[in-house]
C-alpha cells in the first residue's frame, strides 16, 4: 500500500513537472524543473526500498537496516538541484530584463537568429 | 609516484579556481587582476601537464591507476580509475586548456572579471569526469563541468547569449533528472554504483529484472546521448557553440567527447557483450543513430550561411563519425574512435580559433559567407584554413585522412555497404561546403581596402590557433604511436575482467547478499 501510494505520488509530480516544462513561459519551466526534480529525488530515495523505523547504521541487536546510500545520494542530488535552481532563477530574470519578455524564444525575430 | 596523481589533477584546479577568484576580489585594476589570474592558471596547468604525461606513461605501460578515497576498501570507497583511455582524455583536455587560455589572451578574457577561475572549474569538471569510477560521481562531475560550462556560455553576455544559455541550461537539468533516475533504477536492481561492481554484477541480473535494468540503461545511453549531441537530441549544439566568445566555444570541443566517453565507459564494459541478461542493450541504437547524426551534421554544414554556425555543424558530424565507430561494437571500431576523438578535438578547437581571428578581420561582415572586405594576414589565414579544412574532410595525409580510413576498415562486412556510403558521401559534401567557403572568405573581394580589425592585433595573435592545427599535423606524424596506443586502449576497454580485477583489488566483486526488502505495511 505505502509502495502504491509513494508511486502514484512520484507519478503525478512529475507530470505536472513535465507539464509545466512545456509552457513557453520562463517562469513557468523553472517551476517545472522544481517539480520535476522533486519527482526523481523521491525516486532516487525509493531506490533503496521504502521501509519504516528501520536502523541506517550498524546497532547492536538489529538485523534489517534501511539502506543508507540512497539518503546520502539524495542529499547529494537536492544540494546540486538546488544550485542549479538558483541559477536558472537569476537567469530567467536576467532574460527577462534583458530580452524584454519572458518568453523562451524572447527577441529571435529582432536579432534575426 | 603516479598513486596520488588522479586526485592532484581535480584538487589543484579547485584550489587554483578559488584562490584565481580571491586575487581577482583582492586586485584594484582589472588588468592586473587578469594578469595574475592569467599567470596563476597557467602556472598551475603546465603544473599538471607532465603529471597527465606521465599517468599516460603509466598506463600505456598497462598499469590502471585506482585512487580509493578515504581508503575504504572497494566497492565501498568513491574510486577514480585511470586506464589508458582516462589518461589520454585528461593529457587532452589539460593541452586544450592551456590553448584555450593562450586564446583568450587577445581580448576575449577581458569582457567579464571571471575568465580564468571558470577555466579552472571547468577543467576540474573535466578532467573528474574522465577519471571517475563511480556512476554517481560521474553525475557530480557532469554537474560541475556544466555549472562552468554555463557560465562560459554567458560570458560576455549579449542577447543571443543569453538566449543560448537559457536553452542550453533547462535542456541539461532535464538531462540530470534523467541521469539521477537511471542511476535509481540500477542501484535499486544492482545494488552498487562502481563501475567495475556494476560491470561484474550486470551478468548476474535475473530474467525478471532484466526489462527494468534495460530501460535504465537506455535512459543513461539518451542522457549521454544529449551530452554528446547524438539525434535526435542535438539540437541544442549548432546555438550553443555559435554564441559564446571564441575561445569558450574551441574549449566546448571537449564537452561533446564527455558524452562518447561516457558511452564507451557504460556500454561496454557493464552493458556490453557477455552480460547475461544486459547484453547489447545500446547495440541497436548506438550505430544508426551515429549514421543519421554524421548525415544530419553535413547537411548542416551544406545549408550554413555563416561560418561559426558552420563549424558547429561540422561538430555534430565529428560526433557522428565517433558514434558511428563506438558503435561497431569491436575492438577496431573502438580504436579508430578514440584516434578520431584525439584527432577531432584539436582540430575542432583549432578551426573555431582560427574562425573567430576571420571572423574578428572582416569587420561587420564577421562570418557571413558572401564577398566580404580583403582581410589582413589573407595568406597566413588561407594556409591554416587550408589545414584545418583537409583534415575535417579527411584528405591525405592528414589525421582526419588516417582516421577516416581506420574507422572505414574497421567496418564488419555486413555493414560495409551502408558505413561506407554514409562515411564517403558526407566527406564529399563537406569537401564541396568547405572548398566553396574558402573561395568565398579568401578570394570573393568586394572591396580592397582592408578594414581596421578591432579586436586582434598582429599575426602573432593567430599562434594560438596555429598551434592547435600544428598539434593535428603532430597526430599525423606520429600517427603510427597513437594507434598503437589506441589499439591497447581498446583491447583493455574489451577486457572486462582485466578492469574488474585491477579496480577491485584484493576485494572480490561483493556476493549479492543485498536483498530487495519487502515493504512494511
Amino acid at each position: 500500500m505505502m509502495a502504491l501510494v509513494f508511486a502514484l505520488g512520484v507519478g503525478i509530480v512529475a507530470a505536472c513537472g513535465v507539464y509545466l516544462l512545456l509552457r513557453k513561459r520562463t517562469y513557468t519551466i523553472v517551476l517545472g524543473l522544481a517539480l520535476l526534480s522533486y519527482a526523481t529525488n523521491l525516486f532516487l530515495f525509493a531506490s533503496g526500498r521504502l521501509s519504516v523505523g528501520q536502523a541506517p547504521i550498524y546497532q547492536e541487536g538489529t538485523s534489517t537496516y534501511a539502506d543508507p546510500i540512497p539518503q546520502a545520494l539524495v542529499l547529494t542530488a537536492i544540494v546540486i538541484g538546488l544550485a542549479m535552481t538558483a541559477f536558472v532563477v537569476v537567469l530567467a530574470m536576467v532574460a527577462n530584463r534583458e530580452l524584454g519578455s519572458d518568453h523562451v524564444d524572447a527577441g529571435r525575430e529582432e536579432d534575426g537568429a | 609516484m603516479t598513486g596520488l596523481f588522479p586526485v592532484l589533477m581535480v584538487i589543484v584546479p579547485m584550489f587554483t579556481a578559488a584562490l584565481s577568484l580571491w586575487i581577482g576580489a583582492k586586485t584594484e585594476d582589472p588588468a592586473v587582476g587578469r594578469a595574475r589570474q592569467r599567470a596563476l592558471g597557467r602556472f598551475s596547468m603546465l603544473a599538471l601537464l607532465p603529471a597527465a604525461v606521465m599517468m599516460l606513461q603509466a598506463t600505456e605501460a598497462g598499469e590502471v591507476l585506482v585512487v580509493r578515497v578515504g581508503n575504504w576498501p572497494s566497492p565501498f570507497a568513491i574510486t577514480l580509475a585511470v586506464d589508458r583511455l582516462s589518461a589520454l582524455m585528461v593529457t587532452l583536455t589539460v593541452v586544450l586548456m592551456l590553448f584555450v587560455e593562450w586564446g583568450a589572451r587577445d581580448g576575449a578574457e577581458a569582457r567579464g572579471p571571471y575568465f580564468h577561475p571558470l577555466l579552472q572549474f571547468q577543467l576540474m569538471g573535466l578532467v573528474g569526469a574522465f577519471m571517475t569510477g563511480d556512476l554517481f560521481n560521474l553525475f557530480v562531475f557532469f554537474e560541475i563541468l556544466l555549472i562552468a560550462s554555463y557560465a562560459l556560455l554567458l560570458f560576455g553576455r549579449g542577447r543571443k547569449r543569453l538566449r543560448a544559455a537559457l536553452h542550453y541550461i533547462v535542456l541539461n537539468l532535464i538531462g540530470s533528472c534523467a541521469f539521477l533516475i537511471a542511476v535509481g533504477v540500477i542501484y535499486g536492481l544492482l545494488g552498487t554504483l562502481n563501475m567495475a561492481d556494476l560491470a561484474a554484477k550486470a551478468a548476474l541480473v535475473p530474467e525478471a529484472d532484466a526489462p527494468l535494468l534495460h530501460a535504465g540503461a537506455l535512459l543513461l545511453l539518451l542522457v549521454f546521448g544529449l551530452k554528446a549531441a547524438i539525434v535526435p537530441v542535438h539540437l541544442w549544439l549548432p546555438a550553443t557553440y555559435d554564441a559564446p566568445v571564441g575561445p569558450v566555444s574551441a574549449l566546448f570541443a571537449i564537452m561533446t567527447k564527455v558524452g562518447v566517453y561516457a558511452i564507451i565507459r557504460v556500454f561496454i564494459p557493464i552493458f556490453g557483450p557477455g552480460q547475461g541478461w544486459a547484453v547489447g542493450v545500446a547495440e541497436p541504437w548506438v550505430l544508426p543513430l551515429g549514421l543519421i547524426t554524421l548525415v544530419a551534421g553535413s547537411l548542416g554544414v551544406l545549408a550554413s550561411t555563416d561560418l561559426k554556425k558552420m563549424i558547429t555543424y561540422l561538430v555534430v558530424a565529428s560526433v557522428g563519425t565517433q558514434v558511428t565507430a563506438v558503435g561497431l561494437f569491436t575492438e577496431s571500431g573502438l580504436s579508430a574512435a578514440v584516434f578520431y576523438i584525439a584527432h577531432s578535438t584539436l582540430l575542432t578547437a583549432g578551426f573555431f580559433l582560427l574562425a573567430d581571428a576571420i571572423i574578428g578581420r572582416r569587420g561587420e561582415m564577421g562570418g557571413r559567407l558572401s564577398a566580404g572586405p580583403l582581410i589582413p594576414h589573407a595568406r597566413t589565414l588561407a594556409v591554416l584554413y587550408l589545414v584545418a579544412a583537409m583534415s575535417t574532410v579527411g584528405l591525405p595525409p592528414s589525421s582526419g585522412f588516417i582516421g577516416k580510413a581506420l574507422i572505414l576498415a574497421a567496418v564488419p562486412d555486413a555493414w560495409q555497404p551502408v558505413v561506407w556510403t554514409v562515411v564517403l558521401l558526407t566527406s564529399f559534401a563537406l569537401l564541396v561546403q568547405l572548398a566553396r567557403i574558402g573561395s568565398v572568405l579568401f578570394w570573393n573581394i568586394s572591396s580592397r581596402d582592408e578594414p581596421v580589425p578591432d579586436v586582434p592585433s598582429g599575426v602573432r595573435s593567430l599562434a594560438p590557433a596555429a598551434g592547435l592545427l600544428a598539434a593535428s599535423v603532430v597526430l599525423a606524424l606520429f600517427a603510427e604511436r597513437l594507434d598503437v596506443f589506441s589499439r591497447a586502449t581498446a583491447a583493455q576497454i574489451y577486457d572486462r575482467q582485466g578492469y574488474i580485477e585491477r579496480v577491485m583489488g584484493d576485494a572480490t566483486p561483493t556476493p549479492k547478499t543485498w536483498e530487495p526488502k519487502e515493504a512494511h505495511p
